[in-house]
């Protein structure tokens, strides 16, 4: 083996990191080469001095700084610290503003369905004159003129004179245009007043005989209005209890109660005089309650108010050969009249 | 038996691969001074070394479950530290150091007087500075061999080297040194 075979090895020689081989060739010439030997020497040396060097130790931190790197605090987290803290100063407000709202919702919660029923409640007294009064003008039997209401005046006259709020009756069946403070007052009001007085001791008692004949009128248009809401029919009765002050307003019941005068039409053509007739109903003030075939007639029955009923029957005659059975002795407020149509 | 080796035992591995991180911790609490030192010896500066080193150690985070235990921690920890460092020697994307400037650290000796301490600093600076001159990877192998004291197949692993190349360049390095630290040697 050489010298520079030989120095080559010599650092696995000091580090025993030869094979047994080499390691014995390695001995064989450093015995006989003092060159190879100092230089052996200077290695030791040096390896010597470099176990002198002190080991560099990392910062102080250096593992938290790693940790922060390794997991870092999740948005949330910080953002979360962000706004509570300090814990002391903003939970508590945090909190006790949540604990304000919550009540807030719940009292709202509990309020709102109560306001609703107390609206429900004042609907058929705040709603039933404007739709008197909206309903009228728009219904198709016009508001007979006063020539043709002689008669119903003079009945109606007769039972205010029983009936205790005879002014307001008055102010609601006249069709005179109202005066400047009735348009100014709110349509609730003079409701919300009948409320608070008394009711008259007649009121509460079904005023069917004693049922003016400006009720018929009242009682299409109110009456519609209150199936349109979908009243029940106690809320009704319980309306006009609680407000005796408005004119009493035929149900359907009554209308169905009412006498029932049966009539028979004998023409030539039944269509034109189911037309005639259709048309004389929409002249009238009558109101047609219903119709249905019936073995080659037809039945039509009219509600006739009693300030009409002799006319209607009169231009009923003039359609065809008319025959009527059961006429009461004195015509009521409001006259059922069953007519059969046939050839 | 050197500075966490006992972090090898087989729970705590088992730990360290189920992202337990106080075991994560603990690896890191045992094995920083290594590292940091090997990226000291390597890059000269402090600032860059413990940058180098977190990244080390946050590698490592990453491939734990990687880790097969074929060698021991401190030799994988090794081996991505001195990677890291050449790759950041090879590219060039550094701050320019003042030779010398950083790696002559001084190391108080609480046993000895005022020329004891001057006798040792200037040499350490030598050694420093001899080391430092090293070529890097000369550089690397008389680190991890006599300062850090891996065993030549541990640096081969390390550095992915052949056992030859690894012995042939450690006696390179260690002549460089003989001939830089002449004047200390007896």
């Amino acid at each position: 083996m050489t010298c520079d075979e030989t120095r080559d090895l010599l650092s696995a020689l000091l580090d025993e990191a030869l094979d047994t081989g080499e390691r014995a060739a390695v001995e064989a010439h450093l015995a006989g080469c003092p060159d190879c030997r100092r230089e052996l020497d200077g290695l030791r040396a040096t390896t010597g001095l470099l176990a002198r060097v002190e080991r560099a130790r990392a910062p102080v931190g250096f593992v938290d700084r790693v940790m922060t790197r390794v997991a870092p605090v999740p948005w949330y987290r910080r953002l979360g610290r962000a706004l509570f803290f300090p814990l002391s100063i903003k939970l508590p407000i945090e909190a006790g503003a949540m604990v304000v709202f919550a009540v807030l919702g719940v009292y709202l919660l509990q309020t709102t369905p109560e306001l609703r029923d107390a609206a429900r409640r004042e609907a058929p007294p705040a709603s039933s004159p404007p739709a008197t009064e909206r309903s009228t003008p728009s219904a198709p039997i016009p508001v007979p003129p006063p020539e043709r209401d002689q008669e119903a005046e003079r009945k109606r006259e007769f039972l205010s004179r029983e009936a205790e709020p005879k002014p307001k009756r008055e102010d609601r069946q006249t069709p005179r245009p109202p005066s400047e403070d009735q348009t100014k007052r709110a349509p609730g009001d003079e409701e919300q007043k009948s409320v608070t007085s008394p009711p008259p001791p007649s009121a509460q008692e079904a005023p069917k005989a004693e049922a003016p004949a400006a009720r018929s009128q009242m009682s299409r248009s109110t009456e519609a209005h209150e199936n349109a809401l979908g009243m029940a029919d106690t809320d009704r009765k319980g309306a006009r209890g609680a407000a005796p002050a408005a004119p009493p307003m035929l149900s359907a019941k009554q209308q169905m109660a009412a006498p029932v005068v049966s009539g028979a039409l004998t023409v030539t053509d039944r269509q034109r005089a189911e037309q005639s007739l259709t048309e004389l109903i929409r002249k009238t003030s009558a109101r047609e309650v219903s119709r249905r075939e019936e073995s080659g007639a037809v039945v039509v029955e009219v509600a006739v108010p009693q300030a009409e009923y002799a006319a209607f029957t009169r231009e009923l005659a003039t359609l065809g050969s008319l025959r009527l059975e059961g006429q009461p002795t004195e015509i009521p407020p409001l006259v059922r009249l069953s007519v059969r149509i046939s050839e | 038996m050197r500075e966490g080796d006992a972090a090898d035992a087989p729970q705590f591995l088992e730990r360290l691969r189920a992202g337990d991180a106080r075991a994560f911790e603990e690896l890191v609490a045992a094995h920083q001074h290594r590292v940091f030192g090997v990226a000291l010896r390597m890059l000269g500066n402090a600032a860059e070394a413990e940058e180098i080193a977190q990244e080390a150690f946050l590698r490592a985070h990453r491939s734990l479950a990687e880790f097969r235990g074929d060698s021991r921690l401190s030799t994988w920890l090794y081996a991505i530290v001195s990677r890291l460092c050449l790759n950041r020697l090879a590219s060039g994307d550094r701050k320019a150091v003042a030779h010398g400037e950083e790696i002559l650290l001084r190391i108080a000796d609480p046993c000895g007087g005022p020329e004891a301490d001057t006798e040792r600093s200037e040499l350490e600076s030598a050694l420093h500075r001899a080391i430092a001159e090293l070529s890097e990877e000369r550089r690397v192998v008389v680190i991890l061999r006599d300062l850090e004291g891996l065993s030549y197949e541990e640096i081969a692993s390390a550095l992915s080297l052949e056992l030859g190349t690894v012995r042939s360049r450690l006696h390179r390095a260690r002549m460089d040194l003989k001939d830089k630290l002449e004047r200390f040697l007896p």
